[in-house]
């Protein structure tokens, strides 16, 4: 039960009160353990121990069921259900340890044990199964014995609940009742409040009384366990009372109320003088008064801490103290070094986070492992609270671990404490390089006999240049497919020129095409001038414009083509021979006036041109 | 003078191509932050504090600063605090980027392992065509496709024009016909298969799309599904390897490539 000092050995405690009808349910094989890896054989024990194998009824006996197997993870039996004893979880310790890869642990569950009635009773065998194998406990048998009376006169005496003193009526509100109260009704925020419940009695009770615990929302309960009994007057009247302790820790600051107490009791209804002298029958068939006993909601007011909070604290609450440890100050590189730092005190030792170190370099660090160590001595919450970090030094030489530090706010004197710890100074001898651990994969293991995998895990994160910007599929970008695009016009570009540089060179059509278009701008250039420059100007551009769009039409240079030639070809291509008069009509015309001396009238001009433009429509009709 | 005019135009055609491709191909700007936010994100992994290096890989990836190694790095992170499927998801997504990056591969390769006891057997050809046909990323096809055309169209012009002869043009076309291809099948796959992944600790597929129908198996965190359909807030999953059909509510799958 008392808290394991070792090094290298974790604990952890918790403190359950556990209302005994709920325990009737869990009775059976009490363990189940699932099966956590498929590649180790598993190997589980289980060990039951009792401190005393004779106890009497107002004694208590302390039960101790370890759990030991190479998996990492064990989990929580069942509340075990014994007959004739009051159960009360008084928390478990856990030991885990990892050498070479191997994984060990050990859960010890500890009970207390009550006595209800004197004889002789058999803890069960616990069970685990473990695939299809069960591994089980021996029975272990108590007597339990008949108090030694010897009532304290004034304090309190401890009773079991099964035991009530002298009463003398029944039934009357005042022979049973209960009292809530808190030590304090202002605290600040993660202070401990001592919850305390008590129930009074001086008649026989039925069965056992069932206790439904307040509404506690606002705060971080802590079960205070072991339930006191003992016998007090009040009023002038001898009671028995069971007392329960829970201890709370409010989250924030403000104000809050603990919820009504409610308890229910079943009481004989009818008078009986002396417990102990009563009629077998008559209290065998009578079935009881049930009775719900209430007490008064309680207000609270949580207060927040003051400013001007160190930096690096996170909110414990207490008295403190730090201590740091390494298991080994002489490591070669590579290898690990545990660093084990504890806290340790009074206040809400579950709730303390890991102390910080600063400026850790030339190490690597693992994962922290932290577990607590829990104990509720004078009912006040303390214990110590251990992270141990696994360092890995990189390089060799004399290396440092700075201070942890940590700090917590003093309610007694309202101020804030930093703790520090010593720094650690580590010698570090270089590794030879065949001993460096290389984490890799398993593939690796097998291809180089030399190297050893210690771990199998997932690779590290990458620490390159930040990301510079969102990495976008390209396909769904527009730039892609207009680039597709663009690309796709330039093959048809590509090959539009290629046809038209073949046409131009091999087709004498092709490369004349536009004979009429070309024919008519030049018309339209000598429209310019029909009125305004020299007959001989005007002309020499209409004859032009004809020569041009007939050597097109033929196939020739303009400049060597005659009138002859121009008749003859288009006799040839039996073109109407009224069309080939007006065109030699005009072109003697446009011979004659561009040597003769005298002037063209502009109507003349125009009358031409006019004639020019039909016959080249005609001709660009015949002329295919 | 006509003909010069289209020669020019092709010249500046083929500039404003080069151009565009470079755009493709770059990432989007640069986040001002995003190198403070990083190197917070990894100090907290480097840590051990992964829930809140998750987070600040997450806001890179909110604010557009995704490329592989930041899904890397998530994948790591959601790794360390247990979360097998989402890491699986950020691993893929890496992979889909950085398809031959060898610490990507590495841990996919050892998260499947973890996730599936029995991995499906697979023939040696087979595997080797499969890791040959996904040996480039989407990217890396993609810009290779516009790259060869380009290449293509210019050889196929200075061919035209008798500037080279026929051999430049035949190995250019057989390259460039083989990278379309490939392409094509490859973004046809990618943008006609949802993959997704569960990311709940065990996705129940019903026979319908509701409650009232019957769980016809479950799938584990971190199983690889391909999304058929969606209706009302249910996704029909299958597990081709197995044969396997049905539906699962919306949150206990993420898809690979976004909604």
């Amino acid at each position: 039960m008392s808290a394991t000092t070792e090094p290298n050995r974790l604990s952890l405690k918790s403190g359950v009160f556990v209302s005994s009808t709920s325990l009737r349910m869990i009775f059976a094989a009490l363990l189940t353990l699932l099966a956590a890896g498929k590649a180790f054989p598993q190997n589980i024990q289980v060990d039951a121990t009792v401190d005393k194998q004779q106890v009497a009824l107002d004694d208590q006996v302390t039960l101790q069921l370890t759990i030991n197997g190479d998996v990492s993870s064990l989990p929580k039996p069942g509340q075990p259900s014994l007959n004739g004893f009051n159960v009360y979880s008084a928390g478990q310790s856990q030991n885990f340890s990892w050498v070479n890869g191997k994984v060990n642990s050990a859960v010890t569950y500890s009970y207390i044990l009550t006595p209800k009635s004197t004889g002789r009773f058999t803890i069960p065998s616990f069970f685990i199964a473990i695939g299809n194998k069960t591994v089980s406990t021996k029975p272990i048998s108590i007597e339990v014995v008949a108090v030694s009376a010897k009532p304290a006169p004034g304090g309190p005496t401890p009773a079991a609940p099964g035991y009530a003193p002298k009463v003398e009526t029944a039934g009357s509100s005042d022979d049973v009742f209960i009292t809530a109260e808190v030590d304090k009704k202002k605290v600040y925020v993660n202070e401990q409040i001592t919850f305390t419940f008590r129930f009074y009695h001086r008649v026989q009770l039925r069965s056992n009384p069932q206790y439904q615990r307040p509404d506690f929302t606002g705060f971080w309960t802590e079960d205070l366990p072991p339930q006191k009994n003992y016998t007090a007057a009040v009023g002038g009247k001898q009671y028995a009372v069971s007392e329960i302790k829970t201890a709370l820790f409010p989250t924030t600051s403000g104000k809050f109320v603990i919820g009504r107490t409610t308890l229910v009791c079943l009481v004989d209804d009818f008078l009986s003088r002396d417990p102990f002298s009563n009629d077998f029958f008559r209290n065998f068939f009578s079935g009881g008064r049930e009775k719900t006993l209430h007490a008064a909601p309680i207000e609270i007011t949580v207060m927040d801490l003051p400013p001007n909070k160190p930096s690096d604290f996170s909110g414990a609450v207490g008295q403190f103290k730090l201590a740091a440890k390494t298991d080994k100050k002489e490591v070669q590189t590579f290898q690990p070094v545990t660093l084990e730092i504890e806290i340790s005190g009074v206040g809400n030792i579950k709730s303390i986070s890991e102390p910080k170190i600063e400026g850790l370099t030339h190490f690597k660090r693992y994962d922290t492992i932290s577990s607590f160590n829990l104990s509720k001595a004078d009912y006040r919450v303390q214990g110590s609270k251990n992270f141990k970090i696994i360092l890995v030094p990189q390089t060799s030489g004399k290396l440092t671990i700075p201070a942890a530090k940590f700090s917590y706010f003093e309610p007694e004197t309202k101020t804030y404490k930093t703790l520090s710890s010593q720094a650690i100074t580590l010698d570090v001898t270089p590794a030879p390089a065949s001993a460096q651990p290389v984490l890799a994969g398993p593939g690796m293991a097998t291809a180089q006999p030399g190297v050893k995998v210690f771990f199998d895990d997932i690779r590290h994160i990458k620490k390159n240049a930040a990301p510079s910007g969102q990495e976008k599929i390209i396909y769904k970008k527009a730039c892609f497919w207009l680039a597709l695009f663009l690309i796709l016009l330039l093959n048809a570009m590509s090959w539009f020129l290629y046809r038209h540089m073949e046409k131009m060179s091999y087709d004498q059509h092709y490369a004349r095409r536009g004979s009429l278009r070309r024919a008519r701008k030049r018309l339209k250039a000598a429209i310019k001038i029909q009125s305004s420059g020299l007959a001989g100007e005007f002309y020499g551009v209409l004859a032009g414009t004809i020569y041009s769009f007939l050597a097109d039409k033929m196939l020739r240079t303009a400049a060597g083509l005659t009138l002859r030639e121009v008749v003859q070809e288009l006799e040839v291509r039996n073109v109407d021979n009224e069309l080939i008069k007006r065109l030699t009509t005009l072109l003697e015309t446009c011979d004659a006036a561009r040597f003769a001396p005298s002037d063209f009238p502009v109507e003349e001009r125009k009358k031409s041109l006019q004639s020019a433009e039909d016959i080249i429509i005609a001709l660009e009709r015949v002329l295919k | 003078m006509k003909d010069m005019k289209i020669v020019i135009t092709m010249f500046l055609l083929v500039f404003v191509i080069l151009i565009l491709l470079f755009i493709c191909v770059m990432p989007a700007r640069v986040k001002s932050n995003a190198q403070e936010k990083w190197s917070q994100a990894n100090l907290a992994y480097e840590q051990g504090k992964f829930e809140e290096s998750v987070a600040f890989y997450n806001d890179l990836l909110a604010q557009e600063c995704g490329n592989a190694d930041l899904y890397y790095n998530l994948g790591d992170a959601y790794y360390r605090t247990g979360k097998s499927g989402k890491a699986l998801l950020n691993y893929r997504r890496a992979e889909r980027l950085s398809p031959r990056d060898e610490n990507i591969r590495f841990n996919l390769k050892y998260l499947r392992a973890r996730i599936n006891s029995s991995e499906t057997e697979e023939n040696i050809l087979l595997r080797f065509g499969r890791s040959f046909f996904y040996f480039f990323s989407l990217n890396e096809l993609s810009a290779a496709v516009l790259i060869l055309f380009l290449i293509f169209s210019i050889v196929m012009a200075l061919y035209l024009f008798r500037k080279i002869s026929s051999i430049g043009l035949k190995v250019i076309s057989i390259v460039f016909g083989i990278v379309l291809i490939w392409a094509g099948v490859r973004i046809y796959l990618d943008d006609s298969v949802k993959e997704a992944v569960v990311v709940v600790s065990k996705a129940e597929a019903r026979n319908g799309p509701g409650t009232e129908y019957q769980v016809i198996f479950t799938a584990p965190d971190g199983e690889e599904v391909v999304v058929l359909s969606r209706e009302k807030g249910w996704m029909e999953i299958g597990l081709p390897s197995r044969g396997l059909k049905g539906w699962v509510t919306g949150e206990s799958v993420e898809l690979l490539k976004g909604p």
